[in-house]
């Protein structure tokens, strides 16, 4: 485990995704980021995006209806209080978040 | 005891309260969303599920149907498209690349959505009087060049966007199968809507596919027996052992690779897959529907989107039922070959059989 980084509580993200058009779980991402390993001026931004309240927000939201083929995402962050699980439609998820999934590296 | 003060709150379960959010007007899904307690992004999802209501319909029947065939035929129907670059990010739309008579780009996805989309308009407007996603000549957003290495296309409820794969699993999505099957999506949206979820969301699905291969068939001038009833054909990456995504004529065998496994769908009842992940193998459990659409064209023979098709349509918007399971809309494909062609007609009889061929009993 590794240290708290100064102002961010978030030590761990965990990404994997399933359904979309194919329905492939092999087409799906999986990630798994320490957060002090990230670049430092990437931190706060990183810290703040998947803090658990935010995602928390994120959860309360519900996809459109009619929607269809959009990826579910599984996204689990550890911070001093333990492990938070969320699972949300990439519909809920602010692009600027998206965004910074696709940068993260291939796990 | 119940301490509700909304006597509808007591009364309605959680599930009609979707389906009433879903296809209610604007009153009852003000009153559903309230009940469901949905957060602020839900203004922007009735926004889009508006015209997604169901009428009465006009012959008296006291039944149900979508506003789009409610309406009879409309005037000239006009094709409006616009065509987005993502440029690799998850924005939506991003920025406007090809409008509507706009000349080619010269980016081949770009470009290929844009006449993808024509394709798909014109099955709808001149075999099924249909004027675009939701009758009322909706304009065609599409967002190519969605995401980094992005392996999926969607439909979000207000628009479609494709993925550029990332060059191993899938190589790109704008294959015209695929483009129909997404505007499809958008099309049983406003036709009432087959909630996403287990045997509903594997019959929206199997529209999508059905009428993804209905309008690659007809751009090729194919008839059911000259088609290879493949869904996706040519995304899968160089290196991927599989000719496509999937295949309505065999289920199950549309690829076969150490990476990906074996294609999963069933041909038949007997082999369903229960599962929770994928919705409840949505993508997995059409193959079933899927298949029997396949069996029925073979019986049928010419175009798929004569007989097969128009009764598929017009099941579709007279099913009335979001939650259809698959005997449901079997049943309901049976109806619209009766009022189509007659009761104990060919076409009824022969549709009754591709159902048994697949283990729904109807
Ligand atoms: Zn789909």
């Amino acid at each position: 485990m590794g240290f708290v980084t100064a102002g961010c509580l978030v030590m761990m993200i965990k990404i994997s995704t399933s359904g979309g058009f194919g329905g492939l779980s092999m087409a799906g991402v999986s990630r798994v980021a320490m957060v002090e390993d990230l670049p430092a001026a990437q931190l706060d931004v990183y810290c703040k995006a998947f803090a658990p309240d935010a995602l928390q927000a994120m959860a309360q939201t519900s996809p459109p209806a009619g929607r269809a083929d959009t990826v579910t995402y599984q996204i689990t962050v550890t911070d001093a209080d333990g492990a938070h699980q969320f699972e949300l439609d990439e519909t809920q998820l602010p692009p600027d978040l998206l965004d910074l999934i696709d940068a993260l590296p291939q796990d | 005891m119940c301490l509700c003060h909304n006597p509808i709150n007591c009364i309605v379960p959680p599930h009609m309260l979707d389906v009433m959010l879903l296809r209610g007007d604007k009153s009852v899904r003000k009153m559903a969303e309230s009940l469901l307690k949905i957060g602020e992004s839900t203004r922007e999802d009735r926004a889009a599920s508006m015209g997604s209501g169901v009428v009465p319909a006009n012959d008296g029947s006291g039944t149900f149907v979508s506003h789009a065939m409610a309406m009879g035929a409309p005037g000239a129907h006009t094709c409006n498209r616009e065509v987005y670059d993502g440029e690799e990010k998850a924005a939506l739309p991003g920025v406007l690349v090809r409008g509507e008579g706009d000349p080619p780009t010269g980016d081949v996805e770009v470009d290929r959505a844009y006449e993808g989309a024509g394709a798909v308009f014109d099955l709808y407007s001149e075999e099924f009087n249909r004027n675009s996603i939701d009758g009322f000549g909706m304009t065609m957003i599409q967002t190519v060049h969605h995401r980094r290495n992005y392996n999926n296309a969607f439909w979000n409820g207000l628009q479609m966007a494709y993925g550029d794969g990332d060059g191993r699993i899938f190589q790109t999505f704008t294959e015209l199968s695929v483009i129909a099957h997404e505007i499809s999506h958008g099309v049983v949206q406003h036709s009432g809507g087959l909630i996403y979820q287990g045997q509903s969301g594997a019959l929206n699905e199997s529209y999508a596919d059905v009428f993804g291969a209905m309008t690659q068939q007809r751009r090729l001038g194919q008839t059911v027996y000259e088609a290879d009833w493949l869904v996706g054909r040519g995304i899968l990456g160089p290196e991927i052992n599989g000719v496509a995504l999937r295949s309505m004529k065999a289920p199950g065998t549309a690829y076969s690779d150490a990476l990906l496994g074996q294609d999963p769908q069933p041909y038949h009842m007997d082999f369903y897959v229960n599962t929770t992940s994928d919705n409840g193998g949505v993508h997995i459990n059409s193959g079933i529907p899927n298949h029997a659409f396949y069996l029925y064209c073979m019986y049928m023979g010419g175009n798929a989107w004569e007989k097969p098709g128009q009764i598929w349509y017009r099941a579709l918007q007279q099913i009335n039922n979001p939650h259809a399971t698959f005997g449901d809309w079997a049943a309901q494909t049976l109806d619209a070959s009766i009022s189509l062609y007659g009761a104990g007609s060919y076409e009824m009889l022969m549709l009754r059989r591709a159902w048994n061929l697949v283990g729904i009993d109807v």
